[in-house]
């Protein structure tokens, strides 16, 4: 742990991509309270509405506010200004109900306009990123989003990697038929290319299903998908330590097989483990996102930032018109970035050449 | 051929350093060659002795520092360029290894090999020359069935066969200076014992100076004319074979002697005379002889500071010679060597 | 050892091991690797046997089929104790468990032989936790700290790993491990030789100190003869996968009678001595690919005729109890 915080210091670029991570899981943590509407909250006559927040106006000075906007062109979806007319954002303003984790009500979100607080028709509620052609505001759409987009990625991946260690732990151990079996299953999945899989096995499944049964499909599908990677690289790392003295004892010790694979052999591979996890979460929130493009993943009511691109930002003429749309895009970039930078970190502080290097 | 000095070693230091640690290899070695002779280098790990061979051939990576004088035919070493240092290599001085398996390249055959050694001092060389002279230098290692040989692939030979042919390669070129560093740890007890034998005939035919790189004291006494005792990166004593091995004044040397047992000895009549403790570690050197925690006669002296080489005066009873300026000719470095243990 | 406290406690029979060399698809036809051919020997209680042999003599084959963790070819082992004897076999697992804890493995290698990642008291208990049905913990720690000071290490190095220890301790530790079962007997294959000269004795030491403390029966194997003769009290001499001699130390020290056992006594450098002036190859070295003909080291052997090369010579007992395999020794 202490090396952790010493490795992250000295490489600044996997610092980042830690807060960057921290902030945005407790933001997914904190979702209900964070964002300032409901996701399928609708604003009539404020679709497609750009980013709203200024810093400064003539009439409010130097605050955070929004400025009531009137829609000019329905067909464009041109929006002004209307003068003069200024919301001023506040901390903890109330809002929308909502239920903490679905349990904790609350009436006050992190920030807001008074558009609840203080009826008012010219009102105007703050949009961060904008909104969808449904009046949401895809701030609170994406912080939403998220609880299934970044986690799907631990999910799919730990289940993937239970099955590794399972399959390609014994087939390690085990060798003979039982190696050549499970590894020439791995090598007929890895064969098909990992795309067209994932579509054929959501394609051969009910198109109507609702989003808590998606959500599993979805993790069941990449991570069978997933597992022959890791599996295989399990199974030649437990053929070497295998190799070991120390192992040759246990057996004599009289130990049972198991005990020696899950006492003995995995423990070694403890660092590589960590490094493949983190390595492959942004693969499966890919894939998820991948799946919901295509429609295939999550459908509303259920928000994922997959779905949101794929209701949003497909055509080319919506992100010109209205780019902002891209907001999940940007998020999923930075998402995928942060893993990557920090599982390398991960991968360098397991090699023991980079350690002796940099020691002191 | 005229006696002259092959490798003059002075005030050798070598440091590795990774971070701000410093690995200190080698604090301090001095030893001398003429031709014909044979020095042998005796340490466990951690010593030295094999950092100071590959310093002697300008074989240290970038990451080494080192100090002190090194001379090679009178050409002082670490002045050279990298062009002149590989021209004195396997035609002025060469070296052999330990594991012989993984001297070779795995996918060229032995005659291959040959080619391109000899080609390194002779570029113009044809096939069918390279194959004469390798036929030559592979009897004289007592290869049977030469030609044959030269078709093979390493792997295709034991790991005796295999060090005879180092042997012949580092031969290939005439050089004057023969550096094994343990050559025969690897190696069957009765395969070393041939091993021994072919280097000590080769030494007498090709007028060869040999430095014997070994852990093994009475090894290394079958084929040296002086010993060099390393320990912990400095040398502990040094002098001719026959003195540091019936007299020596180094603590260490005697500990060394007697850590294993004497032939015809059991342990239902005696007891090993061990030294506790183990070697130190390169990246810690305590001030003082680093023998202290394990000498049997150490003093509060022995800490205060390395104690200094001290020229063995009985050195001038033995030896008929004069003495010579550098190390290697009868010295030791111990405060208490006078005493009896 | 005298004969008259020959109690045999584990007698080998007849042991061959022959290994198929894997053939991969498109190799030619599989190759075989005869590694012991038929060896026969008995170890008695309480004494010292010291296995001696280079590489590719079937030393370590011999040893580790002993302890089964790999089925011989042929031949039989068998285990005397409580009155019983008993014919060891991995087909009977709660008698080879009892076997194994009773004769227990010390292997050569110190940084491979113990599990990286437990601390020390972990590696020395866990095996133990797998064997008794009701593990007291508490009893099983403090046996642990007392095996520790009998091997020389401190009990407060319990919580420690592997790494922080150098190769000489971490042996003391796989002794330790062994003790933990109260064996009667140790393998101990090479324990010393990837040891500094230095520490060797240290731990040579201690292996005869422990086995006066817990009367433990050894069997000492080393390519060194020197270090074999003086850790045992017969010895037997092993090349390409048989045994060409067999006598108590004092006697094969005295008066080597097989060719191959007097080429070790004449390679091993001795101080004041001096190794024989011979340069050349020493003839054709066991193979262990080719089916075994004759005496093994025919190829080698200053004595060799026709018939070592077509008959293998038979293991006879030239005195009581020394035994030897040669054609011309009568």
């Amino acid at each position: 742990m202490k090396g952790f915080c010493r490795a992250l210091r000295r490489r600044p670029i996997a610092l980042i991509s830690f807060i960057v991570l921290a902030v945005l899981y407790f933001g997914m943590l904190f979702c209900e309270f964070l964002a300032p509407y409901g996701p399928n909250e609708q604003f009539a006559n404020h679709s497609y509405q750009p980013p709203g927040l200024q810093l400064y106006s003539r009439t409010l000075g130097f605050r955070p506010q929004v400025q009531t906007l009137v829609l000019l062109n329905d067909i464009t979806r041109e929006y002004a200004g209307l003068e003069g007319h200024y919301n001023p954002v506040k901390l903890f303003a109330v809002g929308p109900e909502a239920k903490l984790w679905g349990l904790i009500p609350i009436r006050h979100h992190f920030f807001g306009t008074d558009r609840y607080a203080n009826p008012q028709p010219d009102a105007e509620p703050i949009f961060l990123f904008g909104t969808d052609n449904l009046g949401r505001d895809i701030f609170s759409r994406i912080l939403y989003g998220s609880r299934i987009s970044l986690t799907i990625g631990f999910v799919g991946v730990t289940i993937s990697l239970l099955i590794a260690l399972l399959l390609g732990g014994l087939a390690g151990y085990l060798g003979g038929i039982w190696d050549w079996i499970i590894m020439r299953l791995a090598e007929y999945i890895i064969l098909v290319p990992g795309l067209y899989l994932i579509l054929f096995l959501r394609s051969i499944l009910s198109t109507n299903l609702n989003s808590g049964q998606s959500y599993a499909i979805i993790t069941v599908i990449l991570s069978t998908v997933g597992w022959p990677g890791t599996a295989r690289m399990i199974r030649g790392m437990v053929h070497a330590i295998k190799r070991n003295d120390f192992v040759a004892n246990a057996e004599l010790e009289s130990m049972p097989a198991r005990a020696i694979l899950f006492r003995h052999i995995i423990p070694q591979m403890a660092s590589i483990l960590i490094i493949s996890v983190t390595l492959g979460i942004p693969g499966f929130i890919l894939g998820e996102t991948v799946l919901s493009y295509l429609g295939l993943g999550i459908v509303d009511p259920a928000v994922s930032w997959g779905s949101m691109i794929n209701r949003d930002a497909t055509t080319i003429t919506n992100l010109v018109q209205f780019p902002w749309v891209f907001a999940p895009g940007v998020f999923l970039i930075v998402i995928a970035l942060s893993f990557n930078f920090l599982g390398e970190l991960l991968r360098d502080m397991a090699d023991p050449n980079w350690r002796e290097r940099r020691r002191g | 051929m005229a006696d002259t000095t092959i490798l003059d070693v002075r005030g050798l230091t070598v440091d590795f350093s990774s971070g701000d640690t410093t690995l200190q290899a080698v604090r301090g070695v001095g030893f001398m060659l003429r031709t014909g002779e044979c020095l042998g280098i005796v340490g466990e790990s951690g010593s030295g002795k094999s950092v100071s061979a590959l310093a002697a051939l300008g074989l240290l990576g970038k990451d080494a520092r080192v100090g002190g004088s090194i001379r090679l035919k009178g050409a002082d070493v670490r002045g050279l360029a990298p062009r002149q240092l590989r021209a004195f290599r396997g035609t002025v001085a060469s070296m052999i290894f330990q594991e012989p398996s993984r001297s070779f390249d795995p996918i060229s055959s032995i005659g291959k090999t040959f080619q391109e050694t000899l080609r390194v001092k002779d570029p113009g060389l044809s096939g069918a020359e390279c194959q004469d002279r390798a036929v030559r230098l592979l009897s004289e290692v007592h290869i049977p069935r030469a030609e044959e040989r030269l078709r093979g692939f390493p792997h295709q030979f034991s790991g005796g066969m295999l060090q005879r042919i180092m042997i012949a390669l580092a031969l290939a070129n005439d050089p004057e200076l023969l550096i094994a560093d343990e050559p025969t740890t690897a190696l069957d007890v009765t395969i070393q014992a041939e091993i021994i034998g072919l280097l000590n005939e080769l030494r007498t035919r090709r007028r060869l100076s040999l430095v014997f790189i070994s852990h093994n004291l009475s090894l290394v006494g079958q084929i040296a004319d002086r010993i060099l005792v390393m320990y912990a990166g400095l040398a502990l004593e040094a002098g001719p074979t026959s003195v540091v091995l019936s007299q020596p004044r180094s603590p260490y040397t005697r500990a060394l002697l007697n850590a294993l047992p004497a032939w015809g000895s059991h342990y239902s009549r005696e007891k090993l005379r061990t030294i506790s403790g183990s070697v130190p570690d390169p990246t810690h050197h305590e001030p003082g002889c680093p023998f202290v925690p394990r000498c049997p006669l150490v003093m509060e002296r022995c800490r205060m500071g390395i104690p200094p080489m001290v020229r063995d005066e009985r050195e001038q009873q033995i030896l008929a010679a004069p003495a010579e300026e550098a190390f290697g000719n009868g010295a030791y470095r111990c405060i208490q060597s006078g005493v009896k243990t | 050892m005298s004969a008259e406290n020959a109690d045999p406690f584990i007698r080998m029979s007849d042991l061959t091991k022959v290994y198929k060399l894997d053939a991969g698809l498109f190799a030619a036809a599989g190759r075989w690797v005869w590694a012991l051919n038929g060896v026969s020997i008995d170890i008695r209680r309480g004494e010292n046997y010291g296995l001696v042999g280079e590489s590719g003599s079937g030393k370590t084959t011999l040893a580790r089929t002993l302890v089964q963790l790999f089925p011989q070819t042929s031949g039989r082992i068998e285990y005397f104790t409580a009155g019983d004897r008993w014919e060891i076999t991995r087909s009977d697992p709660r008698l080879l468990r009892r076997f194994r804890s009773d004769v227990k493995y010390v292997f050569q290698d110190p940084s491979s032989s113990l599990d990286p990642r437990m601390d020390v008291l972990r590696i020395l208990t866990t095996g133990s936790r797998y064997h008794d049905r009701s593990p007291d913990s508490g009893r099983l720690v403090s046996r642990a700290r007392e095996l520790m000071e009998a091997v020389g290490l401190r009990a407060e190095d319990l919580g420690r790993r592997p790494s922080e220890f150098s190769g000489g301790q971490r042996q003391r530790i796989s002794l330790a491990r062994a003790l933990i079962s109260s064996p009667s007997a140790l393998i101990c294959d090479e324990v010393v030789s990837a040891l500094d000269v230095s520490i060797q004795g240290q731990i040579l030491n201690l292996l005869i100190d422990l086995k006066r403390k817990f009367h433990l029966t050894m069997v000492f194997i080393a390519h060194d003869l020197t270090v074999v003769s003086y850790m045992a009290d017969r010895i037997g001499v092993l090349y390409g996968g048989s045994l060409m001699e067999e006598a108590s130390t004092s006697a094969l020290v005295e008066s080597p009678l097989h060719p191959y056992t007097q080429l070790l006594y004449s390679a091993i450098p001795r101080l004041g001595g001096k190794l024989p002036e011979r340069g050349s190859t020493s003839g054709v070295p066991y193979n262990p690919t080719r089916p075994p003909s004759g005496c093994p080291f025919a190829g080698r052997c200053p004595l060799e005729q026709e018939i070592c090369r077509t008959v293998k010579p038979e293991l006879r007992e030239f005195r009581p109890g020394h035994r030897v395999a040669c054609h011309f020794v009568n």
